[in-house]
């Protein structure tokens, strides 16, 4: 057995972190940019420069939108890789609004003869180029943001879109590049042509390297259990006697099942083993959608793969706490669980506490296994039944702050708490502790569905 | 604040920072004001008596052919290359290579000649020039 993963702490390091990684961002658009200033072309006045400085920031900012979701662990760790998808989402809107109501629509309304004819015979191609691109971008914002109310299945989504954006940002260079009246110089053009280049090899490395690296470390399932409430456990070893996996509790991975891990068929899952066991880790993953109910078909010695380890939601980015109070939602136990039998694992003496939020008692998964870390821990598990059996004694309906309140220590406000589950919980849950006096930044949670 | 609220709120920070460093950039374009260009009289013979429907006719001619894309004339158009007071800077001769991108016009325009030679041959060419000539 290895030691546990050495983990970048809650450390003054995170904030200075994530305000260097946003001036990084910020200096990745804007920085090209300000390269044209210089030369000898003179201003063609404030408001046409305007638009032509929106169309090249916003064809930057598509650009990073790549490097957003590339998973590069030191850029997201300060910030929690689900907000970097959440920034990535909000950021789309962003740019698409800059380039469409920005650059396009101030020249519109401003100086439509400019833009010329929209016929794509007659219009050069550089304009063409950039209206193809102007649609495919909307075409790819709209169909993300709306993909459950469209009922787009997921993997196919994501090789959509992928393909439209890599198409769209194609389309946009090569409308900037034609039509870039400030390249008026060989060395402006080249520092474009190179900083379009530079998006192109991040493709490359998140289409074909990265998964490279996910294909050379294949795993072998080992077991596939059923636990209540349909959740299903998969157990996977390495297929190499010397490889493991380190990580801390409470992360997560991207699982890939019965595909090549070039398919783009992986899938975020929550790790809910013992960081303290990384030759074997187990997802347990409720039957919900069209992945996630082909898990319990899964046979031993098939092959998976995992690209892991990712997320910054558990209980060692906060070492020091005086305990821990965790608040699960259906199979938002699983990084919780994987965080009791870490504990566990490490002999941890500390006090603890589990709301454990289900509908009904039969369906509650993992309860066994609980009430004995119950006797292995310091902990008090607390089931919370909206539709509890008649002779229930315990708490019922949600987990309201009366439920937090009869169950939390006095020294509650030294604790820090772990929330995973719907998000109608979650927000429930952060707003009774913030009236219980706890402090938000004690109070961490997994948002599941951000993808 | 949830974690999503915090994304959304860092996203519309960070947009309104590019925003804001892109007008910072057009301002310090437009620091100086635009440079009037002086009239070069020497090179060209005083203005044709001018014919209104021909200019007219020649407009339109510019209109098709999206000269705009490129060329502002009174500050309608790409203020890039402003044809105000072409005439007086340039001879019908090379007005005309330069409207079709030939001679030392087009090792000049580069790939743009190639868009402007598809306007060779076309029926109202003479009153583009003539239009281009009397924009004194």
């Amino acid at each position: 057995m290895s030691p546990p993963a050495p983990h970048p702490g809650n450390s003054p390091h995170t904030t200075r972190d994530a305000v260097l990684w946003l001036g990084v961002y910020l200096a990745a658009v804007t920085v090209p940019l300000f390269a044209l200033l210089p030369g000898p072309a003179a201003g063609r006045g404030f408001v046409w420069d305007f638009a032509m400085a929106l169309g090249y920031a916003g064809l930057a900012m598509f650009g990073v939108q790549f490097a957003l979701t590339a998973r590069f662990k030191r850029a997201t760790a300060p910030f929690g890789i689900d907000i970097v998808y959440y920034f990535h989402r909000y950021l789309a809107v962003a740019a698409l609004a800059v380039v469409v109501a920005g650059h396009y629509g101030i020249l519109r309304a401003t100086n439509p003869a400019a833009l010329g004819s929209a016929d794509p015979t007659s219009a050069p191609a550089y304009m063409t180029a950039g209206r193809v691109a102007l649609v495919l971008l909307a075409l790819v914002v709209v169909s993300s943001l709306a993909r459950r109310a469209l009922r787009i299945d997921y993997d196919g989504w994501r090789i959509a879109h992928a393909a439209l954006a890599t198409t769209a940002f194609g389309a946009a260079l090569s409308h900037l590049l034609g039509a870039g009246r400030f390249l008026d110089t060989a060395w402006k053009q080249a520092l474009w042509a190179a900083y379009g280049a530079f998006w192109v090899l991040l493709i490359a490395y998140v289409r074909v390297l990265r998964p490279l690296r996910v294909a050379r470390r294949p795993w072998k399932v080992t077991d596939v259990r059923a636990e209540r409430g349909a959740v299903w456990t998969l157990a996977l070893e390495p297929a190499h006697a010397t490889e493991w996996l380190r990580f801390a509790p409470g992360q997560f991975a991207w699982l890939t099942l019965r595909a090549s891990p070039f398919a783009m068929r992986e899938h975020p899952f929550s790790i809910a083993s013992s960081a303290e066991r990384p030759r074997r880790i187990e997802f347990s993953i409720k039957e919900l959608g069209d992945f996630t109910s082909t898990i319990k078909d899964t046979k031993p010695g098939e092959t998976a793969w995992i690209d892991a380890p990712y997320g910054t939601f558990g209980i060692d980015e906060h070492p020091h706490a005086e305990g821990y109070a965790f608040v699960a939602g259906g199979v938002g136990i699983a990084p919780i669980m994987s965080m009791l039998r870490t504990l566990a694992d490490r002999g941890d003496r500390r006090p603890l506490v589990l709301f454990y939020g289900n509908r009904v008692w039969d369906r509650v998964a993992f309860r066994e296994e609980l009430d004995a870390l119950a006797q292995r821990l310091n902990l008090e598990v607390v089931h919370v039944l909206l539709e509890p059996p008649a002779d229930w004694t315990g708490e019922r309906g949600f987990v309201t702050e009366d439920v937090l309140m009869r169950h939390l220590p006095i020294t509650r406000h030294r604790f820090e708490y772990f929330l995973c589950g719907p998000v109608s919980m979650t927000k429930s849950v952060e707003r009774a502790l913030a009236a219980l006096g706890v402090q938000a930044a004690r109070v961490h949670s997994e948002i599941f569905d951000w993808v | 604040m949830t974690r999503e609220s915090r994304a959304k709120w860092l996203a519309a920070a960070t947009a309104a920072l590019v925003i804001a460093l892109s007008a910072l950039f057009a301002a310090l374009r437009n620091l100086s004001p635009l440079p009037v260009r002086a009239p070069q009289s020497a090179a060209a013979p005083p203005p044709p008596a001018a014919d209104p429907a021909r200019i007219a006719a020649g407009r339109a001619a510019f209109e098709r052919m999206n000269c705009a894309m490129c060329h502002s004339i009174a500050g309608r158009g790409n203020p890039s290359h402003p044809l105000d007071g072409v005439g007086g800077r340039l001879d019908r001769a090379q007005l005309r290579a330069w409207a079709l991108g030939e001679g030392e016009a087009a090792a000049r325009l580069g790939g743009i000649a190639s868009i402007k030679q598809r306007n060779r041959g076309d029926p109202e060419l003479d009153a583009l020039l003539d239009y281009l000539q009397q924009l004194r």
